[in-house]
């Protein structure tokens, strides 16, 4: 049996998150075919892992580029923590992590790292300092 | 205390934790807590999308003398007082927080009392190379009433014409008979003498050779009666 593809229409958004992705989905019945990608849509989603950070402080994931695109943000529960499925906005993106922790009595540096994102995943290491 | 992010304005109130009345309408602040509570806010859910307000080096303890911490107001930020006729104090750090200059500091009525003090500083920059723009230039020597041609210095003083102190001690040197001789004297027929030349040298060997004189005098005098009269040394 042949299949149609359509204009636009890529198999290489297939694996991973496919249905966390909010992208179109062209359907021939009880079969999805192939994931259409919208150019606002990001290019892939994949783990980013937070390493060594002080338990409480919050961090913050842009796009390093322009900061247009907040990725993810939140609080530090564990460490490592681990941020499901942020998102990349080129198949090369670079992300600014930004970590701040002073609402307790121990007071950080704001830290700042780059890594590029890549679909296999992320790590950050983090060495953040005491600022009293 | 109050960060608008999107106009980068931190207001501060005489209410807030870090500020203490003294007496009168005199207050204190005291920058250290001012500036945790800085950071305390910039880790907010509002402020971690912002950059930071400030920059802070604690105090370091050197051979003995701990030196205070600085706190520097940064990327556009700016502080206003909440208006009022009343003065602040600033305490606990070198800052920038008084800065009206560079617009760190939003001024109205509200006084601002900075109590930076300054140990070894490092200069830059200014209009020459020695770091000094003109107006500071001419802040010092107003400060120590210079005027005309004391401009230049040498051996670390201003001098007046030029001539260095050390020339005029090198002088004081050779006439006090160091490095000194004498020549050409010439007598009267009493044997007193009308006049003779002294030189002085910088060094022993000059003296010995009559080379790189520093200064030559005439020295005459003239007599009544046998008996000195006047008495004359000239520099040449």
């Amino acid at each position: 049996m042949s299949v149609i593809i359509p204009y636009g229409v890529s198999f290489s958004h297939m694996s991973g998150n496919i249905l966390s992705t909010g992208k179109s989905q062209i359907v021939a019945p009880l079969l999805v075919l192939a994931v259409q990608r919208y150019p606002s849509d990001p290019y892939f989603y994949a783990d980013v892992i937070i390493n060594d950070a002080i338990i409480g402080s919050r961090y913050w994931m842009v796009k390093n580029a322009d900061h247009s695109e907040i990725l993810a943000t939140g609080l530090i529960t564990s460490s490592p923590q681990v941020v499901l499925d942020v998102p990349s906005y080129g198949s090369s993106m670079i992300i600014l992590l930004r970590l701040r922790n002073a609402s307790d009595t121990s007071k950080y540096k704001t830290y700042e790292a780059l890594t590029p994102h890549t679909q296999n995943g992320t790590s950050f290491y983090c060495s953040q300092q005491r600022d009293d | 205390m109050d960060i608008n992010w999107a106009t980068k304005m931190i207001t501060i109130y005489k209410t807030d934790s870090f500020i203490s009345l003294i007496s009168g309408t005199l207050y204190e602040m005291d920058t250290d807590a001012f500036r945790l509570l800085l950071k305390d806010k910039e880790d907010d859910e509002n402020g971690i999308v912002f950059s930071d307000t400030h920059k802070h080096n604690t105090q370091v303890t050197i051979a003995g003398i701990t030196y205070a911490e600085t706190i520097q107001i940064i990327n556009g930020y700016s502080i206003t007082f909440k208006d009022g006729q009343y003065s602040v104090r600033l305490r606990g750090s070198n800052n920038n927080i008084f800065d009206v200059e560079n617009q760190i500091l939003n001024q109205n009525q509200v006084q601002v009392i900075p109590g930076n003090a300054a140990g070894l500083i490092i200069k830059t920059g200014g209009e020459s190379n020695d770091g000094w723009t003109t107006t500071e230039r001419k802040q010092i020597r107003d400060a120590l009433g210079i005027t005309g041609l004391k401009t230049t210095a040498v051996d670390g003083q201003l001098q007046t014409n030029f001539i260095s102190i050390s020339e005029q001690i090198k002088r004081i040197l050779g006439l006090s008979q160091e490095n000194y001789r004498l020549f050409n004297p010439e007598y009267d027929s009493d044997d007193n003498l009308l006049s003779i030349t002294i030189r002085i040298y910088p060094t022993a060997n000059d003296c010995i050779n009559d080379s790189n004189m520093l200064s030559e005098y005439a020295v005459t005098a003239s007599y009544v009666d046998k008996k000195l009269n006047t008495y004359k040394v000239l520099k040449a």
